[in-house]
């Protein structure tokens, strides 16, 4: 059996406080998410989750403890190492989208392939692909402020699978969403989950964890289930 | 180009910080490149000749003074003797009276007697006829002229048959041969060229120890360094000191590369100038670094954003350089505008004297300074800020409720010590120019000696084949003085060698008594001949003895006024009124007049 696509060993995450003292956020975490898996994280606000979304998508280092990612050893790797990785493996998906504002949807799209060397006619292909895909071709040319909220995040989860990572790390993706929306969204994720791509959301929304396969429950920086 | 077109469009965005920084950048980089182009023109710009680089001017030197006008018999030696230079000539500026052109008054002109070579050392023929040969550059040659461009603008329209024509200088009838092309300016200012070995049977010319104004030029040969020519040349020169002990004994050599003799002098006050306003631009350069590392701050979700989706940070701070290149390229613009705009301005500013200020452009260099400016300063005002913005917590500014600050107690220390850096350079600035000024209203409180006040001065040069006699020139004077006496309004006139301030004759003298030096360690004194009421006229207060006057004449016994540093010097402590002095032509003066209220030469 092929070992776990993400494996977390330990992982603790702190911030030092005066005179020696240090607030944990993840204390000694030990995960396995699988090749294919749509795992969804979930706890009280404060528990962690966001941080431990941060730390996988390798936004954040300050770290310790084991992450090895497709059996490559993040912790041992160089920020601009870990960059690369992050640029080939994986999509993050945020709560406010965070879209450009001052690029066009079709320039949202475009921004995460510039940097990684594809030329133009490769980047166009990708993203009117991706447009295709999304259906989204009539919005190509509008800002980020001319689009609903479930269409904000539907860009912003073209632009994460837009380079075609194996991970796609989603940070509340539905929480600025209504109902209907966020139901939209969860079935595209579903879709994208049945198409290979390992799902990691972090969701307060018991319904949307059921799209996932899997729970993972933090309290106070400890994994509890 | 996509970060440049999100530059463009960033910049668009923020209309005010745009303008607010072009602004900046435009008066920083505008005054620069003003300078600069002031700098260029008058240092930098090669000279107008043929591999100007081996133009020397070459003097003779000693303790006392960098550079002598070079002695006739020395430098026929030097030309002799020398390995080093291609050609080797000497000129003498003069002043010529014109006349005899038809509806024309007559006019002084600047001109100078050059050897028959100085149009080969310079390296121009000419643009019209031709240069005089050296065979017509000897002892009763003929009375042949070149003329400068200018002059045969203003004189003959550029009219082509003025190969030929007689025209009056100085009294005497000389042919113009030939027209040097618009860039002959050496020596400065002069407008006509006429052959020197005319005036070389003169006996005083053929005296070692007279320095009749003469100044040498040279062209190096292909190769030769001028540290090497001017090794050789002081061991000529060491060599006729030993010959001749009694005039050439302590005299050296100078050789100067032309240009530097010609703008040496300024090089100091324009590095001045220069470096005041690069502070200038320093100073914005801070001001906007501050700006836009708050900018950035402010930016920071964005760059989060960026960094999130793949962008490296190398990634970041192109982009935001692209950003600051973009402000920076239209400030230098539009700074080359204000250049442009200011350049008459500085031309009409432009201290008299200083040579080739008036050629003053805008031309491929200053460009490419400006254009360079604009890139040292996009990285000087935008790397700063761009490295921080590069280091800013991606999860701290994407968790920080999408727009926020996620500014860092560095960041914002960094930014502080921007701001003690902006206020130490502003202090040193004004501190430089507070010393300026201070100097300035030093110079203009220094007591000059005279009053300048009402004072007015005009030259005349009275041509020499004319006034040769002494006593055509003892009744010229008197009837110039009488007639100037006449004139209405005027107090008093007076005639003198030079006017005050201005460099006059330079004489070796020895108080009576004192202990003979070795030879050519005489003292020197700068010397003026006067006529009676010349210190009633300038207003400068005798504190000792009396003013000449008209009894003082050459069969009187032989009178000096000396001024009070020099009296100090050589009389501390004693009555320098009274005491008898030996002057370099061996008479015997007696220094019984009085003493000037400055060490400035009376």
């Amino acid at each position: 059996m092929a070992n776990p696509i993400i494996r977390l060993r330990h992982l603790e995450r702190f911030y030092p406080l005066a005179k020696g003292q240090f607030f944990y956020v993840l204390r000694d975490i030990n995960l396995d998410v699988e090749e294919g898996d749509f795992v969804s994280i979930m706890g009280p606000s404060g528990a962690g989750k966001s941080s431990l979304l941060h730390v996988l998508g390798m936004h954040d280092h300050a770290w310790s403890g084991e992450f090895f990612l497709d059996d490559t050893a993040i912790h041992r790797l160089k920020a601009k190492e870990r960059a690369t990785l992050r640029n080939e493996q994986i999509g993050f998906v945020f709560q406010n989208y965070h879209l450009l504002d001052d690029l066009t949807v079709y320039e949202n799209l475009d921004i995460p392939l510039s940097y990684r060397r594809f030329n133009k006619t490769e980047r166009d292909a990708l993203v009117c692909d991706a447009l295709d895909r999304f259906h989204i071709v009539g919005k190509k040319d509008l800002y980020p402020r001319q689009l609903s909220g479930g269409q904000q995040q539907l860009v912003s989860i073209a632009r994460a699978m837009i380079a075609s990572p194996k991970i796609i790390l989603a940070d509340e993706p539905t929480g600025n969403l209504h109902s209907d929306q966020a139901e939209e969204i969860m079935k595209l994720f579903k879709q994208l989950n049945a198409g290979g791509t390992t799902i990691v959301q972090v969701t307060h929304s018991e319904i949307n964890a059921g799209y996932g396969n899997r729970i993972v429950q933090l309290r106070d920086g400890f994994v509890v289930t | 180009m996509n970060d440049l077109r999100f530059a463009l469009r960033q910049l668009r965005k923020s209309p005010g910080f745009t303008l607010i920084a072009v602004i900046t950048l435009a008066l920083g980089i505008g005054a620069n490149t003003a300078i600069f182009s002031v700098i260029y023109a008058v240092l930098l710009q090669p000279l107008p000749y043929p591999d100007p680089d081996r133009l020397m001017i070459v003097t003779e030197s000693d303790s006392n003074q960098p550079q002598i006008s070079v002695s006739f018999p020395d430098y026929i030696d030097w030309k002799r003797d020398n390995t080093v230079f291609e050609q080797f000539a000497v000129s003498r500026r003069e002043s010529f009276n014109l006349s005899g052109l038809e509806n024309r008054a007559p006019e002084q002109i600047s001109g100078a007697i050059v050897t028959a070579n100085f149009f080969k050392v310079i390296g121009l023929t000419p643009q019209l006829g031709r240069i005089f040969t050296e065979e017509e550059d000897r002892v009763g040659g003929p009375l042949v002229a070149v003329i400068s461009d200018r002059l045969w603008q203003r004189l003959f329209a550029r009219d082509p048959n003025v190969l030929g024509r007689t025209v009056n200088f100085g009294n005497q009838p000389y042919t113009v041969i030939g027209v040097m092309p618009p860039q002959m300016f050496s020596p400065r200012t002069v407008e006509v060229w006429f052959p020197i070995m005319r005036r070389t049977d003169d006996q005083m010319w053929q005296t070692r120890d007279n320095h009749p104004g003469l100044f040498g030029w040279a062209r190096l040969k292909p190769g030769v360094s001028v540290e090497k020519a001017l090794a050789e040349m002081k061991q000529v020169a060491a060599r006729l000191s030993k010959q001749y002990p009694d005039s050439n004994a302590g005299v050296s050599v100078a050789v100067t590369p032309l240009l530097e003799n010609q703008v040496g002098d300024y090089r100091a006050s324009l590095n001045l100038l220069l470096g005041a306003v690069v502070l200038v631009l320093l100073i914005a350069c801070a001001n906007l670094a501050n700006l836009l590392a708050a900018r950035g701050a402010a930016r920071a979700r964005e760059f989060a954003v960026r960094a999130a989706v793949g962008a490296s940070r190398w990634q970041i701070i192109r982009q935001l350089l692209i950003e600051s290149l973009v402000l920076a390229l239209v400030g230098g613009a539009l700074g080359l505008c204000l250049a442009a705009w200011g350049r008459d301005i500085l031309v009409a500013l432009s201290p008299p004297g200083v040579p080739r200020f008036q050629n003053l452009s805008l031309n491929g260099w200053v460009l490419a300074f400006s254009l360079a400016l604009s890139f040292i300063t996009s990285v000087l005002f935008g790397l700063w800020p761009a490295w921080h913005t590069s280091r800013a917590d991606i999860s701290l500014a994407l968790n920080s409720g999408g727009r926020g600050s996620s500014d860092s107690a560095g960041a914002r220390r960094s930014r502080d010590l921007l701001v003690i850096a902006e206020v130490a350079l502003t202090l040193v600035l004004l501190s430089a120019a507070g010393l300026v000024l201070k100097s300035f209203a030093n110079a203009r409180s220094l007591g000059l000696g005279f009053d300048p006040q009402l004072l007015l001065s005009a030259r005349v040069d009275l041509p020499s084949p004319s006034y040769e006699d002494a006593t055509k020139l003892m009744n010229f004077s008197a009837a110039l003085m009488e007639k100037l006496s006449a004139l209405p309004g005027v107090q008093n006139a007076a005639l003198a060698s030079n006017p005050p301030l201005m460099t006059g004759w330079q004489t070796t003298f020895l108080p009576e008594g004192a202990p003979e030096p070795a030879p050519g360690k005489l003292p020197s004194v700068e010397m003026d001949v006067v006529t009676a009421g010349y210190f009633q006229t300038i207003h400068t207060p005798l504190l000792r003895g009396r003013p000449f006057e008209a009894r003082d004449t050459k069969d009187m016994p032989p009178v000096i006024i000396v001024d009070q540093l020099l009296a100090e010097r050589y009389f501390p402590g004693q009555e320098a009124v009274g005491k008898r002095v030996r002057m370099s032509t061996g008479e015997k003066a007696r220094a019984n007049s009085g003493q000037s209220s400055e060490s400035f030469r009376i």
